[in-house]
C-alpha cells in the first residue's frame, strides 16, 4: 500500500466523519473547477501557471475518472484548426469543441435512430485499458477543456494518493443516455418508445455497474470513495417522470450504491437541476451525500437539512452567481447561513456546480477563507446562525 | 355584441361586452378523441365559443396529406419533391423527403403520431443549400376563393386566422425548421452574417406570399413562433435576428388590411419590450409557469397594455385537462383582475392542447359570460 501524509489522512477522516454526521475539526472544502476559472484565478491572483487550488488550498478531496465511453478508442479527428476540432467519440457522437469557448457542442450522434438503440453496443467495461492505459476518452477530455491522450487512470489514483483523499466515479445511465443519442431524441424517444429506452437504460446501468466493479479491482485499494454521475434533472424538474426514474433509473443506481457500499466506499452523487420530486428516494438509496445541490435550481441546503435532518449528506449548494456577482458582504451571508447545514457534520463544502470564470480569484480566495474561519466546529456563525437548524 | 364583434373590440384595444373567452385553435387529436371528429366551425358552435378560425387554402398541395404544410415540400418545376414512408407503426410515421433541385438534393424527414408532426432531419445541412431555396423553391398559390368562403362560412362566430407562411410565423422561425434550432443559434456565434443572409431569403419569401393574399378575408395572421421565445433564445438573439425581419412583414400585412398576432409560446418576459418593435397588433400566448412560460400578466399588461392587445394566459392543462368549476373559475377571476377589466384582452388558452374534457371547456365558456365590462 501507498503511504500517505499525516495531512492527508486527517483530510479523510474529516471526510468520513463529515459523511458519518459527526463533527470532525472542521467543515471540509473542495470544489471542482472550470479550465477557464483555473487560468483566471491564476492570473487575479499572480500565481504560477501550474498552480493547482487543490493544493494551493489544500482541498479535502479529489474525484477521478476512468475511460467509461462505451468504446475505447482514441478520437477520430474529422476537423482541426487553431480555433476548434471536430472529433467522433467513443460514445460515437460527433463533438465540436472551439477552445476559445467553455462548453462543447455536440453536433450529432450516431445512434439517430430508435432502430439503432438495440444495436448499440457497450464494449468491455473491464478492458484494462481503460484504467491501466493512456488515450482518449470523452469524459475526461471533451468539456469545458479539450484534451488528448488522457493519463493512465490508475496513474492518476496513485499521484493524488499521498496527498488527498480519492474517489472513483462511475456514470449512471442517464449520463450515457445524453451523450450516446443527444438530449433532444432522447427526451422524444422516452416518450415514443419508453419501454425501448428503458430496456436501454438498464443495460447502460448493467456497463456502469461492471465498470464500477473493474475500476474497484484495478484501483485495488487506493480509492476512499465513489461518486456516481447521474444529472437527472434541469431547473425547474426531472427530465422524465418520477415513475419512469422509479421504474428504469433506480434498481441500476440502487446496484451501484450497493456495490460501492459493498467495498466500504462512500458513495456522493452528482445529480444537476432540481430533484426535489425524489430526493427522499435518494435517501432510500443509501446515498451518503448528494451532490451539487444546485441553489440555481431552486434547492436550499439549509431547507434540505430542516426537512430531512441527517438522513442524508450534503456537498454543495453554494450559489456560484453570488460568487460571481455578489458583494463580499453578500457572500458572507450565503456562506455563513448555509453553513448552518454543517451541524452535526454531514456537509462538505463546494459551490453549487462548479466554479465557473465569471467568479474571481480574489472572490474565490475569500470564500475559502471563510470557510477556514468560520468552519471550525463547533460553528460560531454569529449573526447567520439558525438555532432551530441541527 | 355577437362573437366577432366581441373579438375585434378587443383586438382594437377596447372594451366589449363581457371577457372574450376562447382557445388557440383545435388539434385533430383533440377533435377526434372528444368530438366525435367534428370540424373547428362544429366545435365553436356546440360550446358557443368565441372564434378564432384557423384556416387556409392552397391552389397547389405537397406529395403528402396529413403533413404540416410547408413550402419545401410543395412541387415545383425546379424543386422536384419525392416522399417515401420509411417506417409506419404503432407509435409513429416516419416520411422521407427527398428535394431534386438543379444543383443538387435536400433530404428531410418528419415523423407523425396521432398528436402531431415533427422534423427529425432538417433540409439545410450545408450554407450554400440556402441559395437553393432562393432560387428554386415555388411559392405555393393560396385559394383565396376558398378562404373567402370560409370567411363566409364563419360568419358572426368569430374571426379567422392563419399564419404568415412558411412553417410558422416568423423568419427565424422559419430559419430554424430548415437548419435547426441549436444549430441556428450556434451559427449565430459563428457566421452571423450567413444567418442574416438566410433570414433575407425567408422574408422575401414571405413577403411575396402576402403580396399573394390581396383579397383574401383573413382578420389576422400569426407571426413569431416559439423558437424565438425566451425559452429557446435570448433577448440579444430576439433583438438582432427577429425583430428586423418580423417587423418588415408585419408592415406589409397592414399594407393589405391584415392585422398581426406576435406567437412567443414559452417564456416571454424578458422580450416585453422588445415586442412592440414588430409592430403587431397583439401579443400571445402569455403562457403561465404551469405551461412552460412565465407570463406575469399584471407585468405584461403594464408593459403592453395600450400598445398591443393581448391574447392568451389561460392555463388549459388546469382548467381543460384537470380542471373542475371551482378551479376554472379562480383562474377566470384571477386573469379578469390582472388584465381582462382593462380590455384590449382576449382570454384563450396558452396554445394547443391535446386532453380535455369539453364539459370543462363549455363551463370556461360559461363563466366568461359573468365577467361584464
Amino acid at each position: 500500500m501507498l503511504e500517505r501524509t499525516a495531512n492527508c489522512l486527517a483530510k479523510l477522516d474529516r471526510i468520513n466523519k463529515t459523511l458519518h454526521h459527526q463533527e470532525a475539526d472542521r467543515v471540509p472544502i473542495s470544489d471542482f473547477f472550470w479550465g477557464s476559472f483555473l487560468e483566471r484565478w491564476r492570473l487575479d491572483l499572480g500565481l504560477p501557471a501550474d498552480c493547482d487550488p487543490y493544493r494551493h488550498y489544500d482541498l479535502d478531496w479529489q474525484v477521478t475518472t476512468p475511460n467509461m465511453d462505451p468504446h475505447v478508442k482514441q478520437f477520430e479527428v474529422l476537423k482541426e484548426n487553431e480555433e476548434e476540432v471536430v472529433v467522433r467519440t467513443g460514445f460515437e457522437a460527433i463533438i465540436r469543441k472551439k477552445f476559445a469557448d467553455p462548453m462543447p457542442e455536440w453536433l450529432s450522434f450516431d445512434t439517430d435512430r430508435i432502430e439503432k438503440v438495440a444495436a448499440f453496443q457497450f464494449e468491455d467495461p473491464w478492458n484494462p485499458a481503460r484504467y491501466f492505459s493512456a488515450g482518449d476518452n470523452q469524459i475526461a477530455g471533451v468539456g469545458d477543456g479539450f484534451a488528448r491522450n488522457s493519463p493512465p487512470w490508475v496513474d492518476t489514483v496513485k499521484t493524488l494518493h499521498r496527498d488527498f483523499p480519492v474517489y472513483g466515479s462511475v456514470c449512471e445511465a442517464n449520463e450515457y443516455m445524453q451523450r450516446i443519442i443527444g438530449p433532444e431524441n432522447f427526451l422524444l424517444w422516452i416518450g415514443l418508445y419508453p419501454e425501448e429506452m428503458g430496456r436501454f437504460i438498464v443495460r447502460a446501468n448493467e456497463f456502469a455497474l461492471e465498470v464500477l466493479k473493474a475500476q474497484i479491482k484495478a484501483a485495488d485499494g487506493l480509492l476512499d470513495g465513489i461518486v456516481i454521475w447521474g444529472d437527472i434533472a434541469y431547473k425547474k424538474d426531472l427530465f422524465f417522470s418520477p415513475r419512469y426514474w422509479r421504474k428504469w433509473y433506480k434498481p441500476g443506481l440502487q446496484a451501484l450504491v450497493d456495490e460501492a457500499h459493498s467495498h466500504n466506499l462512500p458513495v456522493i452523487y452528482h445529480g444537476c437541476g432540481n430533484v426535489k420530486r425524489v430526493f427522499e428516494d435518494f435517501i432510500g438509496l443509501g446515498i451518503d451525500a448528494y451532490n451539487p445541490l444546485e441553489s440555481k435550481a431552486g434547492l436550499d441546503v439549509v431547507e434540505l437539512r430542516r426537512q430531512y435532518g441527517h438522513q442524508i449528506g450534503f456537498c454543495g449548494n453554494m450559489s456560484v452567481i453570488t460568487w460571481a456577482q455578489g458583494t463580499q458582504d453578500e457572500i458572507r451571508a450565503e456562506v455563513l447561513t448555509k453553513l448552518n447545514a454543517a451541524k452535526g457534520g454531514g456537509m462538505i463544502f463546494q459551490s453549487d456546480h462548479s466554479v465557473p470564470s465569471n467568479v474571481t480569484g480574489q472572490n474565490y480566495e475569500y470564500v475559502v477563507n471563510l470557510v477556514r474561519q468560520y468552519g471550525r466546529y463547533p460553528l460560531q456563525l454569529a449573526e447567520y446562525d439558525l438555532p432551530d437548524v441541527k | 355584441m355577437n362573437h366577432r364583434e366581441r373579438l375585434l373590440t378587443a383586438l382594437a384595444g377596447g372594451k366589449p361586452d363581457r371577457l372574450p373567452a376562447t382557445i388557440h385553435g383545435w388539434m385533430d387529436y383533440w377533435a377526434n378523441k372528444y368530438m366525435g371528429g367534428a370540424d373547428q366551425f362544429e366545435i365553436y358552435r356546440r360550446l358557443d365559443m368565441d372564434a378564432q378560425i384557423f384556416f387556409f387554402a392552397w391552389l397547389d398541395n405537397p406529395p403528402v396529406e396529413a403533413m404540416y404544410f410547408t413550402g419545401d415540400v410543395v412541387p415545383g418545376p425546379q424543386w422536384k419533391v419525392d416522399c417515401q414512408i420509411t417506417k409506419s407503426d404503432r407509435v409513429s410515421t416516419v416520411y422521407k423527403f427527398t428535394i431534386q433541385t438543379p444543383e443538387g438534393f435536400l433530404t428531410k424527414t418528419m415523423e407523425k403520431n396521432a398528436q402531431m408532426a415533427w422534423v427529425t432531419e432538417y433540409p439545410i445541412k450545408q450554407k450554400e443549400q440556402i441559395q437553393w431555396i432562393r432560387r428554386y423553391m415555388p411559392l405555393p398559390r393560396p385559394d383565396i376563393k376558398a378562404i373567402n368562403q370560409a370567411f363566409e362560412q364563419m360568419s358572426d362566430m368569430g374571426i379567422l386566422r392563419a399564419g404568415i407562411f412558411n412553417h410558422q410565423g416568423g423568419c427565424w422561425q422559419d430559419a430554424c425548421n430548415y437548419v435547426g434550432t441549436q444549430k441556428l443559434i450556434m451559427a449565430t456565434y459563428d457566421d452571423p452574417a450567413w444567418v442574416h443572409e438566410f433570414l433575407d431569403i425567408i422574408l422575401d419569401y414571405k413577403l411575396r406570399f402576402i403580396e399573394s393574399l390581396r383579397g383574401a378575408r383573413i382578420d389576422m395572421l400569426e407571426n413569431g413562433g416559439g423558437d424565438g421565445s425566451m425559452s429557446v433564445v435570448s433577448p440579444a438573439i430576439f433583438s438582432a435576428y427577429c425583430v428586423p425581419y418580423d417587423c418588415q412583414t408585419t408592415q406589409a400585412l397592414h399594407e393589405i388590411g391584415i392585422k398581426v398576432v406576435y406567437h412567443t409560446c414559452g417564456k416571454m418576459m424578458k422580450q416585453l419590450e422588445l415586442i412592440p418593435q414588430t409592430g403587431a397588433d397583439a401579443s400571445e400566448t402569455l403562457t403561465p409557469r404551469g405551461m412552460g412560460g412565465d407570463a406575469d400578466l399584471v407585468k405584461i399588461r403594464q408593459t403592453l397594455g395600450g400598445k398591443l392587445a393581448l391574447i392568451g394566459g389561460f392555463n388549459q392543462k388546469d382548467g381543460f385537462e384537470n380542471g373542475t368549476p371551482e378551479n376554472i373559475r379562480a383562474q377566470i377571476q384571477r386573469i379578469w383582475e390582472q388584465v381582462g377589466q382593462y380590455g384590449g384582452y382576449i382570454m384563450a388558452a396558452s396554445d394547443h392542447f391535446f386532453e380535455g374534457d369539453p364539459a370543462n371547456l363549455k363551463t370556461y365558456v360559461d363563466i366568461a359570460k359573468e365577467f361584464i365590462y
